[in-house]
């Protein structure tokens, strides 16, 4: 007789056998479920009104982010023995509560992880971030003015912390990416809601600076030229050099025709792409 | 490669994770949960530019001043108030007189992203989350504190074997032979170069994988020790270190089609078969092979030829162990390294092989042990083997056929591999014939198939083609293995000729495919029987036979269906055994114009003699007798309606039938 073989990772056989084996034992399957629904989620989020296709191949799921939350809860009840996975899964649910605004929840499921069994260095920086991410959830859509009277020592605050914890991540640069991409928003929103021109273009200049430092000199050409061709979609170059040509769009458009227009950043291609926008 | 401890170690580990029954899925889970990817948003934010803003009110305002009724009525003084220190009042009153500027950007930096990142690349379905996710997503890294390197591979280790199901699994907690066999590959695969683990784990997944399912086949005749495995292990490992690209290239050799059978018949054979002595010569010629091969593997200008050898690596390391079963290890004598030569030799000779890659596994695996053991039979073929011509054109030959069976879709691919190794199958019982350039029953494929591709399309179905052409060759092929010296006639291509003019016959109505095949049988049973006749001096007399009873039947003759067949048979019979001096004298032309004759004469009488002298059944034989008694003389008139020819008739029908 030969064996069937299994696609890897799929452990379905696995999984029908130990219903019957190993009686009331978590399975792997529930677990990519929940991944698998919390990552839609927070990509629903992110693009919103976006056409997507079903998550699985049968079209079946695509819970809601409650749904999704629910099933964490359902799981990690049913499964309490396990302080690493319910410290991981736990992270997720609270990320996820922050991605749809639900602040309370959030901070309450934050509560309930386990630090200490948080495996993944990428959990352990987001957690360790947490505040940060919190802080911007919560005031990113705030009416500038009003941010900037109310939040501006917080913000201060936050892109020192920030920058601090970006400066950590050599092994994770794409979670040092997002820290200082989110740090230059950051930037945006307090240097465009200052009305003291020389803190506007301090705060401006400094936010695009810090984060396009560790841009590599291949990246800064791309930015200026656009040229993808032999770019591959999901590298994080690409990733960072299309989300700061963004950055720098949207800011020479907030500035165009201010006083705040004239910035000097540190890079010459920084400065050569954005003096190519209008503003 | 890690050492024999440490691969202990981590079988320990695997053992005892796995004896944790209820943690297996816990920790697969686990490890679900923690190295996922994360998918998270980069936060919208609303943007407004205050010192803009601040101006903007300012000039309304001084452009207003004094006006009446005042646009900014009460709120004036608030106003002027708030462009010299704005706070969160500002955002009020600017919202209040400024609403089409109010509308401050609200920006989503992954929407904004993922609208360029579509743009930049269009040919990706961007409605698939799966690619919305890759593109957004943040990986969990890797943090070598937080595991042990052995518990890692114990990891990965009970990763693949949960992969093969419970049952499985617990046979491997139980059985030591099946831990060795992941020991050797363990040792052999996996690296104490702990960074370059991702690169290494996939291919050392895929070796356990295909190594397991072998295993496992066989997990009840396993010997406790597998120095054959080790020692193919040890080649690969081997032509790892040497290539340019080491886990790519073995991950590609691991994965080529021939390995599990390679490998489930090496465990089971080899070690019933082999000494550690021979497996340590078997590993030599593995290593040869596969650095026979590297080249053509690695190089990048021909990947049809590197997937090739990818693919086949195994069948022909395979041909060798079956053929040290055949022949014994004395193949690997060092003194005459008969199986290296011979291996190394086909791979540098496929490599120049014209359509070598429609060879299918097992029919590359069939064509290896036969020339292996055309070797073993001639030693003297040793020298210079890699230039023989006769190695050439057995390759050429069987490409070429498979080509034919492959190209045209006659066949399914099953079919057509079991057709050609049934060719093969009988060179193989003659390796003499193969030495000497005679590869007759592997080249009546090609020819075969390849004459009724010259056929016109229309006249000639798929289904007939492999009819007749299917019992043709098979006809064909039993005959030359009971009697081999026919290969040094012209049977193959009278066998080529016959079945063409069938095919040919079956376009134009004249015969049913089935009818067709059954005369070609007939035709190759007669050529057989008389091979001096019909695969003589002269060409064609197997056709003008066959043609001559085609004739003598009129057309849309109500007998045809049922006696065409069958006198065709006892014609080709009669002159198997009786025609040598007519044909000695007589143009194949005018032997078929008697035959014709003698039989149109026969049919005649048997219309008048049916139910006297004979039933239907027992005419074509009579025909046969009278053709017989015409070719030797006893028969002279071929008047139907004249005495002589019905005396004859009568005096045949009363005769007992010869076989």
């Amino acid at each position: 007789m030969h064996l069937v073989r299994f696609p890897t990772r799929h452990l379905f056989a696995l999984v029908a056998a130990c219903a019957v084996f190993f009686a009331g034992c978590a399975t792997d399957d529930q677990v990519r479920t929940i991944v698998r629904d919390s990552n839609y989620q927070m990509l629903l989020a992110t693009a919103p009104g976006a056409e997507l296709g079903a998550v699985s191949a049968d079209g079946k799921t695509n819970a809601s982010a409650a749904d999704t939350s629910a099933q964490i809860n359902a799981f990690l009840e049913a499964n309490k023995s396990d302080p690493v996975m319910a410290a991981a899964l736990r992270f997720r649910q609270t990320l996820l509560y922050l991605n749809e605004h639900a602040f309370a929840l959030a901070d309450a499921a934050f509560k309930q992880v386990d630090a200490t069994s948080l495996r993944s260095p990428r959990d352990k920086a987001i957690y360790a971030a947490y505040p940060d991410l919190r802080w911007w959830s919560e005031y990113a859509l705030a009416a500038p003015a009003t941010f900037y009277s109310g939040e501006k020592a917080a913000a201060i605050q936050h892109l020192s912390s920030l920058a601090q914890q970006a400066g950590g991540l050599a092994a994770l640069p794409d979670l040092r990416d997002y820290f200082l991409e989110m740090r230059a928003w950051i930037g945006l929103k307090l240097g465009l809601a200052s009305f003291d021109l020389n803190f506007s273009v301090n705060t401006l200049e400094d936010a695009v600076n810090v984060w396009t430092a560790t841009f590599t000199p291949a990246e800064l050409d791309e930015l200026v030229s656009a040229d993808f061709k032999s770019a591959k979609p999901f590298d994080l170059s690409t990733r960072r050099v299309i989300r700061a040509r963004v950055l720098l769009t949207t800011l020479a458009s907030q500035t165009a025709g201010a006083p705040n227009a004239k910035l000097t950043f540190s890079q010459d291609a920084v400065n050569k792409f954005y003096a190519s926008l209008a503003h | 490669m890690i050492l024999p401890g440490t691969a202990s170690l981590v079988l320990s580990g695997v053992q005892e994770l796995i004896k944790l029954g209820t943690r297996i899925d816990n920790l697969m889970a686990q490890r679900t949960a923690v190295q996922s990817n994360l998918v998270l948003g980069m936060p919208s934010l609303r943007l407004g530019n205050v010192l803009a803003q601040v101006a903007t009110v300012e000039q309304a305002l001084a452009a207003t001043a004094g006006q009446q009724p005042d646009p900014f009525g009460a709120d004036r003084a608030a106003l002027q108030q708030e462009v010299a220190n704005p706070d969160q009042n500002f955002d009020t009153l600017f919202a209040k007189y400024f609403p089409d500027q109010t509308s401050a950007l609200v920006i989503s930096p992954d929407a904004a992203y993922l609208a360029q990142l579509q743009q930049a690349f269009p040919g990706l379905d961007w409605t698939d989350p799966g690619v919305r996710i890759a593109a957004v997503a943040l990986a969990a890294g890797n943090d070598p504190t937080q595991i042990s390197y052995t518990a890692r591979v114990a990891l990965a280790v009970a990763d693949t074997l949960l992969e093969f199901g419970a049952e499985n699994t617990a046979l491997f907690v139980r059985d030591a032979k099946l831990q060795a066999v992941v020991q050797s590959v363990l040792q052999r695969f996996a690296q104490t170069d702990w960074a370059g683990f991702e690169q290494w784990n996939p291919l050392l997944q895929a070796a356990l994988k295909v190594t397991l399912n072998a295993a496992l086949d066989v997990a009840d005749k396993l010997p406790d020790q597998n120095p054959w495995l080790d020692g193919v292990f040890d080649a690969l490992a081997q032509a790892r270190a040497a290539a340019p690209n080491p886990d790519d290239y073995l991950l590609g050799l691991m994965q080529g089609k021939g390995v599990p059978l390679l490998l489930s018949k090496g465990l089971l054979v080899a070690s019933a078969k082999l000494d550690d002595a021979s497996a340590s010569s078997f590993k030599l010629v593995a290593a040869d092979v596969l650095a026979a091969a590297a080249p053509f593997i690695q190089q990048q200008t021909n990947p049809d030829l590197a997937q090739f050898f990818r693919d086949h690596w195994g069948d022909l390391l395979r041909a060798g162990l079956t053929s040290l079963d055949k022949h014994g290890a004395t193949l690997l004598d060092p003194k005459q390294p008969l199986l290296d030569s011979v291996l190394t030799a086909l791979v540098q000779q496929l490599s120049t092989t014209p359509n070598a890659g429609f060879l299918s596994s097992d029919t590359l695996y069939q064509l290896a042990d036969t020339a292996i053991g055309a070797v073993a039979a001639n030693p003297a073929e040793l020298n210079g083997l890699v230039n023989k011509p006769w190695l050439a054109s057995f390759l050429a030959a069987v490409a070429t056929s498979a080509q034919q069976l492959t190209v045209k879709k006659l066949f399914t691919p099953e079919a057509a591999t079991a057709l050609l190794q049934d060719a093969i199958g009988v060179v193989a019982k003659y390796p003499n014939l193969i030495v000497s350039g005679n590869g007759l029953p592997v080249t009546l494929v090609s020819s075969i198939f390849g004459a009724f591709a010259q056929l016109p399309p229309a006249q000639f179905s798929r289904l007939d083609a492999t009819t007749i052409g299917e019992t043709t060759l098979r006809a064909a092929l039993d005959a030359i293995a009971a009697n081999p010296s026919l290969v040094s006639t012209q049977f193959g291509p009278v066998v080529t000729a016959v079945a063409t003019q069938l095919a040919n016959d079956v376009g134009q109505g004249q015969f049913t495919a089935d009818q067709a095949a059954a005369v070609a049988s007939a035709a190759i049973d007669a050529i057989a029987r008389n091979p001096q006749i019909y695969a003589g001096a002269q060409n064609g007399i197997a056709s003008a036979v066959i043609s001559a009873v085609q004739k003598a039947f009129p057309a849309n003759s109500a007998w045809a269906a049922r006696l065409l067949v069958e006198t065709a048979q006892q014609t080709l019979l009669a002159v198997a055994r009786n025609g040598g001096p007519t044909v000695a004298n007589q143009p194949a032309a005018q032997l078929q114009q008697l035959l014709t004759i003698v039989i149109s004469a026969g049919l005649t009488t048997a219309a008048n003699q049916l139910g006297t002298s004979t039933d239907l059944d027992g005419i074509p034989p009579i025909l046969g007798g009278l053709v017989s008694q015409a070719l030797t003389g006893g028969l002279t008139v071929f008047d139907p309606g004249s005495p002589q020819f019905t005396a004859a008739f009568q005096a045949i029908a009363a005769l007992p039938v010869q076989k």
